[in-house]
């Protein structure tokens, strides 16, 4: 599979813990990836519906807070798997990148 | 807070949010329009978030219905389409002939009038008579083989082309002269997208199925029946031109009558396509398919149309084919994303037929009361 955009990720890492709502998930998602992933809501939106359609994240509840609907989503099991091999590949990743700059440089 | 309609006519920002929002497909609005105009509020931080805002909003609209367009093709049933189109363009190509072949014998065309027989037309009406023989009988091999030999025949001929129509042409000069307001392009250009789709109707084309006895065969599957209708219309037409020679003359690089049959498709493709509810998605689907194979046609004529004012005022005929062509070829990619689209839609209506799609966020748990919860 090819590897997870950075704000697929990090929508699918903000929803690891518990159900979020939109607005939840995109602050969640910019603190996590230390402000690097600033989600508007039509981008977010954009990747929870391809989400939603690939099965790895289902709606979970609307609450209605001040009047106002707010849908909340869930992981899958299927979503939990992907976002725990996309953490596997970038630590294997990392480790490899890390060994090659810890290395003693090689003479020729 | 007020609710971003209320919001909306109030301050300029969520007006701008609510217009950027238009970007999106009427159905994704009416299922989570209000969410994402609230998120968008609530993530814009000052007049430069909204801005912000407004872009990913214009940005997701774009992406949401290029998501959709996607799902509707993807739902469309080509083929069987296509099966519904071996008959009916069989029978167009041939009318189109049974024009040429009525120019010729009335004289109206000076290209053929003078020469015997080539061995390319001898060709063309052995490939003729072969595809009608293969359609009427459902005979798949020998009609996709004639209807692709016709193919490679008119692309020779469109590359080769010569205002004497060539030795191996296929391309029979002819001008219907049905009013100044109609203009088409060259006959053999205008053909080629409709008999690639006659190629692919023919290799797709269900065989005769085998005679049972005392079970009748339905009308449309009956040999006689389909030969009628392949070749009634061409006899009519070619008979009526022949008697009203005002309305063909000589054309050396246009010919209007491709346009004109296709035209009536264009039109039959959108009056059916609204009528899709009723269950006819392979006729809408038929029809788009043949509107698009026509939109050079129109395309051309439509560009010539507009800009046949400007030939009084601009002297240099160069800038006025160059300008021709362009308004053309915009006009082409107009018309191929419409009938794109009313495949799209097409396909969109036989999702919902179905059971709906997941696509969108917020199909699955319709708000309302029965589905809300307070909070802790």
């Amino acid at each position: 599979m090819a590897a997870l955009t950075e704000s697929t990720y990090f929508v699918l890492a903000a929803l690891a813990r518990e159900p979020m709502h939109g607005y939840g998930i995109a602050k969640l998602a910019g603190d996590l990836s230390d402000g690097r992933v600033k989600l508007t809501a039509g981008t977010l939106y954009g990747v929870l519906a391809r989400l939603v359609e690939r099965g790895q994240i289902v709606e979970d509840r609307v609450e209605v807070v001040s009047g106002r609907a707010r849908r909340y989503y869930r992981l899958t099991p299927s979503g939990r798997e992907l976002l725990t091999d996309e953490t596997e590949r970038l630590r294997a990743t990392a480790k490899t990148v890390r060994e090659r700059l810890n290395a003693e440089p090689e003479r020729s | 807070m007020p609710s971003p309609s209320e919001a909306s006519s109030a301050a300029p920002a969520p007006l701008l949010l609510r217009l950027a929002l238009r970007a999106y497909p009427p159905v994704d609005r009416r299922g989570y329009g209000d969410e994402l105009v609230e998120a968008a509020l609530e993530l814009a931080d000052g007049r430069s978030g909204y801005v912000r805002e407004a872009g990913g909003l214009l940005q997701g609209g774009i992406e949401a219905r290029l998501a959709r367009l996607r799902l509707g093709l993807g739902a469309v049933d080509l083929l069987a389409a296509l099966r519904r189109l071996t008959l009916p363009l069989t029978a167009l190509v041939t009318m189109i002939w049974s024009a040429a072949a009525a120019a010729r014998i009335n004289g109206a065309t000076i290209d053929w009038a003078d020469r015997g027989p080539t061995a390319g037309s001898v060709v063309l009406l052995t490939l003729l008579a072969l595809l009608i023989l293969g359609v009427a009988r459902a005979q798949r091999g020998i009609a996709t083989f004639a209807a692709t030999a016709l193919f490679l025949q008119i692309l020779a001929s469109a590359l080769w082309y010569t205002a004497r129509g060539g030795t191996v042409t296929a391309s029979p000069s002819v001008h219907l002269n049905i009013g100044w307001w109609w203009f088409g392009p060259n006959v053999t250009w205008s053909l080629l997208p409709l008999v690639l789709l006659l190629v692919l109707a023919c290799w797709r084309m269900r065989p005769a199925a085998p005679r049972l006895p005392d079970v009748p065969r339905p009308l449309t599957e009956q040999g006689a029946v389909r030969l009628l209708i392949i070749v009634l219309p061409a006899v009519l037409f070619g008979v009526l031109l022949h008697y009203a020679p005002q309305y063909v003359v000589q054309g050396r690089e246009t010919t209007q009558l491709p346009g004109l049959l296709v035209l009536i498709a264009v039109v039959a493709t959108l009056w059916v396509a609204r009528a899709v509810p009723g269950g006819r998605e392979r006729a809408a689907t038929a029809a788009a398919l043949v509107g698009m194979g026509a939109s050079p046609s129109i395309a051309y004529g439509a560009a010539r149309l507009v800009l046949s004012p400007l030939g009084s005022f601009v002297e240099n005929r160069d800038l006025v084919v160059a300008l021709n062509l362009l308004m053309a070829v915009l006009l082409m990619v107009v018309a191929a994303a419409i009938f794109l689209a009313v495949l799209a839609a097409v396909g969109l209506r036989v999702i919902d037929r179905r059971g709906g799609s997941p696509l969108a966020v917020g199909h699955a748990i319709p708000l309302g009361p029965d589905h809300t919860a307070s909070p802790d």
